[in-house]
């Protein structure tokens, strides 16, 4: 009897030290395994980075950025998110809001406006489908677009048929279509409910997504309306906010400029520099296109004076 | 009789304690020596991290738009109106725990202060200061802080002339 008790008492105390352990032992491994998984995460956006700070030395390039393993990366408007790892960015980055691959397609381009003031990214899933349709007005201007080497369909609108596009987009994550022309049936539209649809008003500098109306200022935020008109708006807004600090920065610069200028220098550099200033603070598209030739006129009359240019 | 079992219980008991103390203390070592091993992987692995991060960040504060050139140069009368800029929230992000600065290399200068507005107003300047501070962001913490630096074409315009500039990265680590 005594030595059941015995044990009874010895089994229960192993037990008990048996459990401690392995729940030590368990805890251990899901924290390594966690650890590793935001550790590798990390890698990850670190390296897409470094790769986009690399690529941005070029004024336009095209490439395939190969990470290490694939990984599903949420584009937000100032960062980048992965399963649990975030990291804020200042680049702006038009993307699809969600790539899931190890291989992204990536394009960049330096935006000027008139001086050069920043590069954008354009980035695309490889399956990613753009159908872009033009009519007899608009095609020279779509022809001479600069695209990225993205999967592009150009349709001439006397083509155009909704339920091929509509059979071509069934298996795809995600498609854009992208109308520079009105004479396209809009009951056809109504047939691709799972497209993104923007109809590009050239004349006008502005566009139409989801009901909302978004102005571009030239070709390259254009691409980025094309490419990714889910985060337009917000890397549109980002890209003005550069502008103004680019714009305040020449305007800087001109003063200092105008230190050591002669008058009639000294008077060529203060007139850009109130246009600076004025240019900095604004976020409308009819003033920036206007303020944007002006700048360049001024810019010109510097050099055709021997002036120190301010760009 | 029962005294006697009751030690041999007792002893047989001590042991058990003994082994499972012992077994605890040998896991304990293992942790520890593994967790050693971990952080000492880890500490390397973000040294190297930062290493490479500086080197393309060397590249890319040459080509920013708002200290360069139109063509591969540094333009030497943006960068103090830069550095009033540059303790923001989106440079910051860019630059983090870092020191940068911009050193005039050739022509040569014999001073050693900073180029600031004051200086600029002078008429030996750009002669009259060796360096642009350009940012500084120091952590109160640091374990160590190394330094990279490249060669760069300097652009002068109130002389309209080129120079050479050193790019210097101090990272604090």
């Amino acid at each position: 009897m005594d030595k059941g008790i015995e044990f009874s008492f010895k089994a229960i105390f192993v037990s008990i030290a048996g459990a401690i352990l392995v729940m030590i032992l368990v805890n251990f491994a899901v924290q390594q395994t966690d650890l590793f998984g935001r550790y590798s995460n990390r890698a990850i956006v670190n390296s897409f980075e470094k790769q986009l700070d690399a690529f941005s030395v070029s004024s336009s390039s095209k490439k395939i950025i190969n990470l290490p393993e694939k990984i599903k990366m949420r584009f937000d408007c100032n960062a980048l998110i992965t399963e649990d790892f975030s990291e804020e960015t200042g680049r702006i980055i038009f993307a699809p809001p969600e790539i899931e691959s190890e291989k992204i397609k990536a394009a960049t381009k330096t935006w000027s406006f008139p001086f050069r003031i920043t590069n954008f990214f354009y980035l695309s899933n490889e399956e990613d489908v753009y159908f872009i349709v033009f009519d007899a007005e608009s095609k020279e201007y779509v022809d001479s677009l600069d695209l990225p080497d993205f999967k592009i369909l150009k349709i001439d609108a006397r083509n155009f048929n909704a339920n091929q596009i509509s059979e071509q987009a069934k298996n795809l994550k995600r498609a854009n279509l992208i109308l520079f022309t009105k004479q396209v049936n809009e009951n056809e539209l109504t047939k691709l409910k799972n497209l993104n649809i923007v109809r590009v008003n050239l004349k006008q500098n502005d566009a139409m997504y989801n009901n909302e109306n978004f102005f571009f200022l030239d070709e390259a935020m254009l691409i980025g309306l094309i490419t990714s008109p889910e985060n337009y708006n917000c890397q549109k807004e980002k890209a003005i906010e550069k502008l103004s600090i680019i714009s305040n920065i020449n305007s800087q610069k001109a003063s200092y400029l105008a230190l050591k200028a002669n008058n009639e220098c000294k008077n060529y550099l203060l007139e850009i520099k109130s246009s600076l200033d004025v240019f900095r603070n604004q976020k409308e598209k009819n003033s920036l296109l206007n303020l944007n030739e002006k700048i360049k006129e001024q810019n010109n009359n510097l050099i055709r004076n021997d002036c120190q240019k301010i760009y | 009789m029962t005294a006697r079992k009751s030690t041999k219980g007792q002893m047989e008991m001590s042991e058990t304690t003994l082994i499972t103390l012992i077994v605890v203390i040998i896991i304990g070592i293992a942790f520890f020596v593994y967790y050693k091993y971990s952080s000492q992987s880890y500490d390397e692995a973000r040294e190297r991290i930062s290493e490479e991060e500086s080197s393309v960040l060397l590249a890319y504060i040459a080509s920013m738009p708002e200290i360069s050139c139109e063509d591969n140069c540094i333009d030497a009368s943006k960068l103090l109106a830069f550095k009033s800029l540059s303790n923001s929230k989106d440079y910051i992000a860019v630059f983090g725990n870092k020191k940068i600065t911009i050193e005039q290399a050739y022509p040569a200068v014999n001073s050693t202060e900073e180029c600031t507005a004051l200086k600029l107003n002078q008429a030996s300047y750009p002669g009259n200061c060796r360096y642009w501070m350009l940012y500084e962001r120091k952590p109160k913490l640091f374990s160590s802080t190394y330094i990279v630096s490249t060669p760069y074409s300097i652009y002068y315009p109130e002389t309209d002339s080129h120079g050479i500039a050193i790019i210097k990265i101090e990272v604090y680590l």
